[in-house]
């Protein structure tokens, strides 16, 4: 059976819950045994929706001593002293073994260009660090990659009514790769794979907004070979994280 | 079911019929292999036996072009592609009763008037409904929000020899006005057909209103219908609710 790795999660309660939708550890093994997961890439909501910092460390505090979930901090810039410098938040995701970040422009208030972003992204670059967006948080994407062509950037639910023009951009732009929940226009994936290649996609349910049933069987059933459905389920971003020089 | 779910083999022990699906192509996003061998194929992966399509090109330009299309699909692969006739509110001469002879693989009614730029209410609509209200046949209504639920329940409740599914509504996170109208009237059903929602989407709708009244359906080819197949198979439901929604219920409801 295919190993995964769930790249895209979020643990924690939102402001607005969904009945029945998982937001602690546990409510997450349950699916993700149901599901065939091996891990899951979590972040926090506290981080994302209040405190930076404190929403960072509450998720370091809630998946501790459990090897299913890989941390992913959620970063942004600022020129004032509530954040720490790049540098230094690269030196205490090494403390916690955190391997790839989040960003959230839109929702979190800054631009990408080098300006505002260029001192954050290019350190996370330099450490080989993904850096994972929401598709809607992004705008002008094809700069943001021009910009930055040594950073990794993982776009997360880019939608499937976007396909063409997410597979147009990959097709041009090698430091582009798609997490694949809401990627799930018809066929568009085996046609991403040939002109593409199956390394730029990434596996993820984007939980609790999505389904991890739906985002392993969209990989499982799709018209690919058992190899490249395996990059996708889980040797793509394992080798990213484990590439992660700190 | 389950063990053929994770390892990605079709489901080739259950019956399973999608009771939304699509044929042609939508400007908008690519719909690759929206014909009867893409169709087929992808059923064939996961294990989906019958697949009822409507035609994109019927809902927003020509429904004489659209419905003759699926016709013909219908026709030359009984058994596993079947049609929806798509109403037009433009065209009140449109002979739509034409469409459903014996043996033409023409099952029901698609509905689909926010493409149609009308509601689902408009009175243009009512030769089509009293036309399944005579024959007994399924209505597949597209309903996005709460408004467009209620007007499919007014319907219902106009129509009562009519069967009416309402698209997408039940497994969208606002879904509590469709349960309450569903559990309200004996000809109300729901679809599972979405492209992206919540885990406990299906889970939550079968605690709710009961497997009886859910319907798998797929939106293939306007997405895949890959990730709903094992929505399903995977959900947190006993194999005998499983069973139910993936084609027992659609068995009896379409006459299958």
């Amino acid at each position: 059976m295919i190993k995964f790795i769930d790249a895209n999660c979020m643990l924690g309660k939102p402001m607005k819950p969904v009945e029945g939708t998982p937001e602690t550890v546990s409510d997450y093994i349950e699916i993700m045994d149901r599901a065939g997961v091996e891990k899951a890439i979590v972040h926090h909501v506290i981080a994302k929706e209040s405190y930076l910092l404190r929403g960072n460390q509450i998720l370091i505090d809630e998946i501790a001593g459990n090897d299913r979930f890989i941390p992913q901090w959620i970063l942004a810039p600022s020129p004032f002293d509530e954040y720490y410098e790049p540098e230094a938040w690269v030196q205490k995701m090494k403390k916690h073994n955190v391997r790839c970040v989040r960003l959230f422009p839109r929702a979190h208030n800054f631009s990408l260009a080098p300006f505002e972003s260029g001192k954050l992204i290019n350190t996370l670059a330099k450490h080989k660090i993904p850096i994972f967006m929401d598709g809607g948080q992004v705008d002008n994407l094809e700069k943001v990659l021009k910009d930055y062509p040594d950073a990794k950037f993982i776009i997360c639910e880019p939608g499937y009514e976007g396909s063409r023009r997410w597979t147009t951009l990959a097709m041009e732009y090698k430091n582009l790769y798609i997490e694949t929940s809401n990627f799930v226009a018809h066929n568009v994936v085996p046609r991403f794979c040939k002109l593409v290649g199956a390394d730029r996609l990434i596996c993820g349910s984007a939980m609790p907004r999505g389904s991890a049933t739906g985002a392993v069987s969209f990989v499982r059933y799709t018209d690919i070979s058992e190899a490249e459905k395996k990059k996708i389920a889980y040797d793509n971003i394992a080798t990213m994280l484990a590439e992660v020089e700190f | 079911m389950r063990a053929k779910a994770l390892e990605g083999l079709a489901l080739d022990d259950v019956f399973i019929f999608d009771v939304h699906g699509h044929a042609d192509g939508d400007p908008r996003l690519p719909m690759l292999d929206a014909d009867n061998l893409g169709l087929i194929s992808s059923m064939d992966r996961t294990g989906i036996n019958g697949c009822c399509l409507s035609s994109i090109a019927a809902m927003t330009s020509n429904p004489k072009l659209g419905n003759d299309y699926v016709a013909k699909l219908a026709k030359e692969h009984p058994g596993r592609l079947y049609g929806y006739v798509v109403p037009t509110p433009y065209d009140l001469d449109y002979d739509v009763e034409s469409y459903f002879t014996p043996s033409s693989g023409m099952l029901g009614f698609k509905i689909h008037a926010s493409y149609q730029k009308t509601f689902i209410s408009d009175p243009r609509y009512y030769p089509a409904y009293e036309l399944a209200n005579k024959l007994k046949l399924p209505v597949l209504i597209h309903s996005w929000q709460g408004t467009e639920v209620n007007q499919v329940a007014e319907m219902a409740a106009k129509f009562k020899d009519a069967n009416f599914i309402i698209a997408h509504s039940a497994v969208l996170p606002y879904r509590d006005s469709c349960i309450s109208v569903c559990r309200k009237y004996d000809n109300l059903y729901v679809d599972t057909a979405i492209s992206h929602t919540t885990e406990d989407a299906i889970p939550w709708v079968v605690n709710n209103l009961g497997a009886d009244k859910v319907l798998f359906g797929t939106d293939m080819c306007f997405f895949d219908c890959r990730q709903n197949v094992g929505k399903v198979a995977l959900a947190n439901i006993s194999d005998a609710d499983k069973i139910k929604i993936f084609g027992e219920n659609a068995k009896q409801l379409f006459k299958l």
